[in-house]
């Protein structure tokens, strides 16, 4: 037989193989994860929405999600409307790899911004950074700040602790300030302040300000942690609008196809940081939608349940759940008995129909 | 005569000791059915529950064709007149047990085509069936058809509070339920492909709209029309190529749920909702667990025992339920 480069593939190389002969459910893209997650890793989420379900099954499994900012002392249901414990600390959702960079630099070298406070109609004030934490906003700018520092010193905790930073890419456009190019997570008017052409712009990041601000990101965070290791993802979740005067699919594709170039180029550049394919399992052909709510756009249980399977099964000892061979012979050997028991059956459906 | 059958049967579907799956080398080559040259074409049709939605799937599929249906019990019962009508047939559609009778009864091997039982436990692992001492079914509104965990619970003693408390993902996993789908898979294909009838593309659509099943071996109408549509195929007559649904007739039949952990690792959505057989009503868990409590305290304790259920398993629940119930 002719040899060629494809000749000693894995099946996981071969779409027939990987994907034409596999069951939908079945379908787990990740081959060689290079970390294990244990139960006394301190694992630290961030990112946008998608993030929130890996944090919570890590939870539930168990695992050590890593907290410093969880609201202790509050009611569950309180704990819950303000947002702790969604991500590790309160920081809203950071769509953007600029917004978390940002933060960063916030934390952990003090840096300064222009805009500290935005005043909603109720007459109540936001921060800007993270304006939907606090559902019932602060009385002045003042507060903004104080709750804002108290929240900085348990970010610091989670970029110098975490010993996994589980980061999840969400979006490239972004809303920032002229004055001091500082990204918001939502454009201004939108849950407090007011929109101002003048002062605020709308910016599309490219890939290369994406990997660079990515590069620039975790050489930092390196610097204060150097043990940390990043599991980076690409949110599925579609845009849910667009500011550019096209098409939000196309947009959409745009967006993601960005920050899954600059996760991979983040992920070949170190072996501490890991690129987990949730995004593929999530959008990829072989599932065809069957993973999104009626508006295409939400992921369903259905769809987390698999990324999640795949995740559980790639980075931590816990349950992959094949089937070893011995149990694959016995349940095999009486698969015949099993199969036959329909002589029986019709006998009693016969008894229940007549 | 009917264990001979059966050990004729394993003979086919179990693999050579040692192997993962049946050699597929060893797979018979595919008779074709002979064409008729003049006048209707007959069709003698011997399956299982499902024999009523195969006649029409063919009887759709095939406006000119005959078919005399009945179910394997009935042709087993009746043998004389089921070799009678296997002669009378043009082609004659059997089970790998029927086959094998008719076989070695005389009958033309080359008028069979095999269709296997379907039968496929990944979404219901945790059904089983319960033989009396005299070993007929134990059957309670749902057929013949049983939970294992109740029914374990209930020999263990349990309550039925108890036993409602069992229904969780630690329990399935120390009863190796999680693993019941791909074994199941391997199975069934496998069953399938022994027969010269291969459906594992049509296998993986069914698995992409969830669970295609209402008990082990009741599947959803769309599996069985599919499959109908291949037996369709190797009929020598004029096919409509049609894509009518059929009523699901099984469906008025029991149904069991495939509980939310089963279906969430298997790429569906699961409940605790039970439906009896020919009733359009619903049970809790609790009320299901209640009603098999009633069934099974008929009985001397131990009197009961399950098919087909290794005897590691009772022992991975006896030692997860020990202690817990302050037992």
């Amino acid at each position: 037989m002719a040899d060629n480069p494809y000749a000693s593939g894995q099946d996981y190389q071969f779409w027939r193989r990987a994907v034409s002969r596999t069951e939908a459910h079945l379908v787990d893209p990740v081959t060689h994860p290079k970390f294990t997650l244990t139960r006394t890793d301190r694992i630290a989420t961030a990112g946008s929405c998608f993030a929130q379900h890996i944090s919570r099954r890590l939870d539930a499994l168990g695992f050590n999600y890593f907290v410093p900012e969880a609201g202790d002392g509050l009611e569950p249901e309180e704990r819950a409307r303000r947002q702790y414990g969604v991500f590790s600390a309160r920081y809203g959702n950071l769509y953007t790899v600029h917004q978390l960079n940002q933060l960063f630099r916030e934390a952990m070298h003090g840096e300064r911004k222009h805009e500290t406070a935005w005043q909603r109609e109720d007459g109540r004030y936001v921060d800007p950074y993270r304006p939907t934490v606090a559902p019932a906003g602060y009385a002045s700018p003042g507060e903004v700040a104080e709750a804002r520092a108290e929240h900085l010193g348990h970010v610091r905790q989670v970029f110098a602790e975490a010993d996994i930073f589980v980061f999840t890419l969400g979006l490239t456009e972004a809303w920032r300030s002229r004055e001091d190019g500082a990204v918001f997570p939502l454009a201004p008017g939108v849950a407090g302040g007011v929109f101002d052409e003048a002062r605020h712009a709308f910016h599309n990041y490219t890939i290369d300000e994406t990997r660079a601000e990515l590069a620039a990101f975790l050489d930092g965070l390196w610097t204060v942690n150097p043990g940390v290791r990043v599991l980076l993802t690409v949110s599925p979740v579609p845009l849910i609008a667009t500011f550019e005067d096209r098409h939000v699919l196309v947009s959409t594709t745009y967006s993601k196809s960005v920050l899954r170039v600059a996760a991979q180029a983040a992920c070949d550049g170190s072996d501490r940081v890991d690129y987990f394919p949730s995004y593929e399992i999530i959008t990829g052909s072989p599932t065809g939608g069957m993973y999104f709510e009626e508006d295409s756009r939400e992921v369903n249980s259905i769809g987390v349940a698999h990324a999640m399977r795949s995740f559980v099964a790639a980075y931590t000892e816990e349950g992959d759940g094949r089937t070893d061979m011995a149990l694959r012979r016995e349940e095999s050997e009486a698969y015949g008995d099993a199969a036959s028991i329909v002589c029986d059956e019709e006998e009693v459906d016969r008894s229940v129909s007549s | 005569m009917r264990e001979r059958l059966l050990q004729r049967v394993k003979g086919v579907l179990r693999p050579v000791a040692g192997m993962l799956k049946p050699d597929r080398r060893s797979v018979r080559s595919v008779p074709q059915a002979r064409p008729r040259e003049s006048g209707s074409y007959n069709v003698l049709l011997v399956s299982n529950c499902a024999t009523s939605i195969y006649e029409t799937v063919l009887k759709r599929l095939c406006p000119t064709i005959r078919v005399t249906a009945y179910d394997d019990r009935t042709a087993q019962q009746g043998h004389a007149q089921f070799l009678k009508d296997c002669a009378e047939n043009d082609s004659v559609i059997l089970t790998p047990l029927r086959r094998d009778a008719a076989v070695q009864d005389g009958v033309d091997e080359n008028k069979i085509i095999m269709l296997p039982p379907f039968y496929f436990t990944g979404y219901h692992p945790d059904t089983v069936y319960l033989a009396k001492p005299d070993r007929t079914s134990v059957t309670t509104r749902f057929g013949a058809y049983h939970s294992s965990i109740c029914f374990l619970a209930h020999q263990a003693g349990l309550g039925i509070a108890d036993t409602v408390s069992l229904f969780t993902e630690d329990v399935y996993r120390e009863l190796e339920y999680f693993t019941a789908w791909q074994t199941g898979r391997d199975n069934l294909l496998g069953a399938f492909s022994d027969a010269g009838m291969p459906i594992d593309p049509l296998f993986r659509n069914w698995a992409r709209q969830g669970c295609f099943m209402h008990t082990v071996n009741h599947p959803h109408a769309h599996v069985l029309v599919d499959i109908g549509r291949l037996v369709a195929a190797r009929l020598p007559v004029e096919r409509r190529d049609v894509g009518l649904p059929v009523a699901d007739k099984l469906a008025h039949g029991p149904s069991f749920p495939c509980y939310p952990e089963i279906a969430e690792a298997n790429g569906a959505r699961g409940s605790y909702y039970f439906k009896p057989a020919l009733l359009d009503e619903l049970m809790t868990l609790t009320e299901f667990v209640t009603m098999c409590y009633e069934t099974y305290s008929e009985f001397p304790h131990g009197s009961l025992i399950m098919r087909n259920w290794p005897p590691r398993k009772t022992k991975a629940f006896e030692a997860l339920i020990l202690g817990r119930f302050g037992g």
